[in-house]
């Protein structure tokens, strides 16, 4: 199977078994599914942004278990240090030596749950992994598993005691996802899959089979590197990234990073779409969750209340599409 | 009250000034009034540190003194009221007016007159006018609705001032007991006051004179400030400044008209005599040197001996029509020069702008010359600008034969441009001619929604096609078949007929 169309196809076909797979877990919700999905695929980390009880938790470990590979969650309180994350060197009094202790950083999938309760340290030594894919400890490095991904979660209503990701930090994520309350009919079927049949309100990803392996996932990111942008597409990319600088409601805009992101994730939002060349449909798709934590409000605009998607969204309507 | 001989200037007040006034009256007269304040109130003092150390009620005597303080206002309002209107302002006359004042309205004065609000604005209207009942009530109506809340706002400062000075008389006390007995006697100081234990009668009596401290040096400009926002509101109510400059204006036009019926009765003296009835005999009276004399006659007259100078603005030389000379020396000349230059400078710009303007005119004139021609018998385009937002898509740019010129570029090996002007055309065609609105900025894929939920099935199926065409070629590197193409042209002019 060597033909391309034929991959893509075929990888296609595993994406959407994946995806189903994962909406039985995480119900209502395919948008933010896809997000996900997209940002795997890209090979990207996500930060998924939601009030207590939505579901951030469940998505990624239905999506770990979709996927199969290594699943690590690490709570983030304030007195996790780095080496709680990332593994440490420790001594063998029987053999006279020191043995490395992989931290929970050594996975597939790697669920930072509440990452902004951590102090600036741990967040810093996470960062560096999801930066450089690789761990050193006691002057030896060590890859971490091919696909990895973190996806970190964090409330946004709770500020107190926790320790707000500076925005360099924030620009290691490729996307940052939004997690909403669900439609009145997929809440009643989250509702009555809870708890029919089950004891307690446990999250359930019992359900969930694995229909990917990392090595297709790893396959698939390559199937993403090689999609085509065209030009006028990257061009597209790069102007909605520059008016992000220019525009007046934005205080910081995105830097080179957030162009390089939002091509990364469009191709990704590409290859979803079954195709191996992106459009600026792709691009208008992930713009906002690849641009919105690249962004800072202007001071008056944050005190009317406005939303980095509010400004994104204006943006998006002012520059032009590609015609020809 | 004889406005003639009032000794301040009449005249309408904001209210803060009004009562700067009557402060100011009372600083003028502070030795009557501190005399007679202290005669007055040394007894009623005096009396309630009696009570005091006598009485088994030291509370409700304090009680009365403070209540009593109305009976003081009457000195402070006749030495600054008399003084206002030319009277006697001795410590005598003072004192001399204090029982009439303690008579005046006193059961009205000591009851609801003593909690209102604007008590200063208010007690000039019973202790000097000596109004009652009906009369008193409708004057306090007028003034408080000119100066109520004034009234009440002076009191309330007052109120205020007492009580920052009582206790700051009693923090500076504290402030002068040692600190190795700050807590012994310090505590037992500040309890005296606050009720902190039990009471003494020294506690009483320092309370009673740190009262009066606080009242004696307040007091009297309370009283003072409320009597001249009183004085303010009769001025504005009565335009006592008005008559007050007429009476002036009177006693004026009066000196004069006696010195004008002395200068008649003289120029006219020969009329009545009947020898001299003959015209000419009126000659010799209205000779210059006669009437010099006579007017010399009426100005040596003492009553008009006043002389003022007017001063006015007139013009100099009016009959001098020639321009006084430039000054070129110094630096009236430099900006003089520069003016110059900057003029000359704004004009070269100007004419500069105007070239550009017309340069970019010039440039632009295909968009903008279809609009001024006139093309009788033809009916003009309905859109022929469509402007998605992302780039204006104008007739002029599209041909009139959309799938001959898609397929001359195919033809020619254009397959980007061929599929390029073929979905233009469609967009373009789609909402110039099928009234679809695309959202702004619109992408290939916003585009096919809005087509899919505006127009027919038919019309949305064929743009699909289309888009997906260009989409494929233009972003995927890949043609479509020439068959595909050359249908997608086929069908155009049954969905979109001509640009034109």
């Amino acid at each position: 199977m060597s033909d391309p169309t034929e991959q893509l196809g075929a990888l296609n076909d595993r994406l959407a078994q994946a995806r189903a797979q994962i909406e039985r877990a995480f119900i209502g919700q395919s948008g933010i599914v896809d997000e996900i999905i997209v940002s795997l695929l890209a090979g990207g980390h996500v930060l998924l942004e939601g009030v207590p009880g939505l579901g951030k938790t469940l998505l990624v470990k239905a999506m770990a278990a979709a996927i199969g590979g290594k699943f690590s969650r690490i709570q983030f309180t304030p007195d996790l240090m780095p080496s709680d994350v990332t593994g440490h060197a420790m001594y063998e009094a029987q053999t006279g030596s020191f043995r490395v202790r992989k931290g929970p950083v050594f996975a597939n999938l790697l669920l930072a749950d509440e990452i902004n309760r951590a102090p600036a340290k741990t967040q810093a030594a996470l960062l560096e992994v999801m930066q450089e894919n690789q761990v050193t400890i006691e002057g030896q490095s060590a890859p971490v598993p091919r696909p990895f991904m973190t996806v970190a979660t964090q409330n946004p209503v709770e500020h107190e005691g926790t320790y707000p990701l500076p925005e360099a930090q924030l620009d290691r994520f490729l996307l940052k996802v939004l997690i909403d309350y669900p439609e009145q009919t997929a809440e009643q079927q989250i509702v009555s899959a809870v708890t029919t049949g089950h004891v307690g309100d446990a999250l359930n990803v019992e359900d969930v089979t694995e229909v990917m392996s990392p090595e297709h996932v790893v396959a698939a990111q390559q199937i993403v590197a090689r999609t085509s942008v065209d030009p006028a597409v990257l061009d597209y990319a790069v102007r909605i990234v520059r008016e992000t600088r220019q525009s007046s409601g934005i205080r910081m805009g995105a830097g080179p990073r957030g162009s390089i992101a939002l091509i990364r994730a469009a191709r990704a939002a590409a290859v979803l779409g079954n195709r191996d060349f992106v459009t600026p449909d792709d691009i208008r798709k992930v713009a906002t969750a690849a641009l919105r934590h690249r962004i800072a409000l202007a001071p008056e605009m944050e005190i009317e209340a406005y939303r980095p998607d509010d400004i994104l969204r204006d943006i998006l309507e002012r520059v032009n599409a590609p015609r020809q | 009250m004889n406005l003639e001989s009032v000794t301040a200037e009449l005249r309408p007040r904001g209210p803060w000034e009004a009562m700067d006034l009557g402060a100011r009256m009372v600083r003028r007269d502070a030795g009557v009034i501190y005399r007679t304040w202290f005669i007055v109130t040394l007894p009623l003092l005096i009396l309630a540190s009696l009570g005091i150390l006598y009485l088994p009620v030291p509370g409700w005597v304090m009680l009365a003194y403070w209540w009593l303080e109305p009976l003081t206002d009457g000195p402070i309002l006749h030495v600054v009221s008399q003084r206002l209107f030319g009277g006697a302002t001795d410590t005598r006359s003072a004192l001399r007016s204090v029982p009439a004042h303690a008579r005046r309205n006193i059961l009205f004065l000591l009851t609801p007159l003593r909690f209102h609000f604007a008590r200063s604005l208010a007690i000039p209207v019973t202790q000097l006018e000596g109004l009652k009942g009906q009369k008193r009530r409708a004057r306090a109506r007028v003034l408080n609705n000119v100066a109520l809340s004034h009234g009440i706002g002076l009191t309330t400062a007052y109120q205020h001032l007492m009580l920052c000075l009582y206790l700051g008389v009693i923090l500076f006390g504290y402030l002068l007991v040692p600190e190795a007995y700050r807590d012994t006697l310090g505590s037992t100081w500040v309890g005296t006051f606050l009720g902190d234990g039990d009471t003494t009668t020294a506690g009483n009596l320092l309370t009673l004179y740190i009262f009066y401290i606080a009242q004696t040096i307040l007091h009297p400009w309370y009283v003072g400030a409320g009597f001249g926002l009183y004085i303010n509101c009769r001025t504005m109510l009565e335009a006592w400044d008005i008559e007050v400059a007429f009476r002036r204006m009177l006693q004026r036009r009066a000196a004069r008209a006696t010195a004008a019926a002395a200068f008649v009765a003289i120029a006219f003296a020969g009329v009545a005599e009947p020898g001299r009835a003959e015209v000419r005999e009126f000659e010799p009276y209205w000779q210059p040197e006669v009437v010099e004399e006579a007017t010399a006659a009426v100005f040596d007259d003492e009553a008009l001996a006043q002389y003022e100078t007017v001063e006015e603005w007139r013009p100099l030389n009016p009959d001098d029509d020639e321009e006084p000379a430039p000054d070129t020396s110094g630096l009236n000349h430099f900006f003089e020069t520069l003016g110059r230059l900057a003029s000359v400078i704004v004009e070269f710009g100007l004419w500069i702008a105007v070239a550009l303007a017309l340069l970019f005119a010039f440039v632009t004139r295909r968009r903008w010359l279809p609009y001024l021609r006139y093309e009788p018998g033809e009916e003009r385009r309905p859109r022929q600008r469509i402007v998605l937002d992302s780039g204006v898509i104008t007739a002029e740019e599209l041909p009139d034969d959309v799938p001959d010129a898609v397929l001359g570029l195919w033809s020619r090996g254009k397959l980007r441009e061929a599929l390029s002007l073929l979905y233009r055309s469609s967009v373009f065609s789609t909402v110039a001619k099928h009234g679809v609105r695309l959202p702004r900025s619109a992408t290939e894929g916003e585009c096919v929604s809005a087509v899919k939920s505006q127009a027919p099935a038919a019309l949305a199926a064929y743009f699909d096609k289309v888009v997906t065409a260009w989409l494929w070629c233009a972003y995927g590197g890949r043609a479509p078949a020439e068959e595909t193409v050359q249908s997608l042209c086929r069908d155009w002019p049954s969905h979109y007929g001509s640009i034109a």
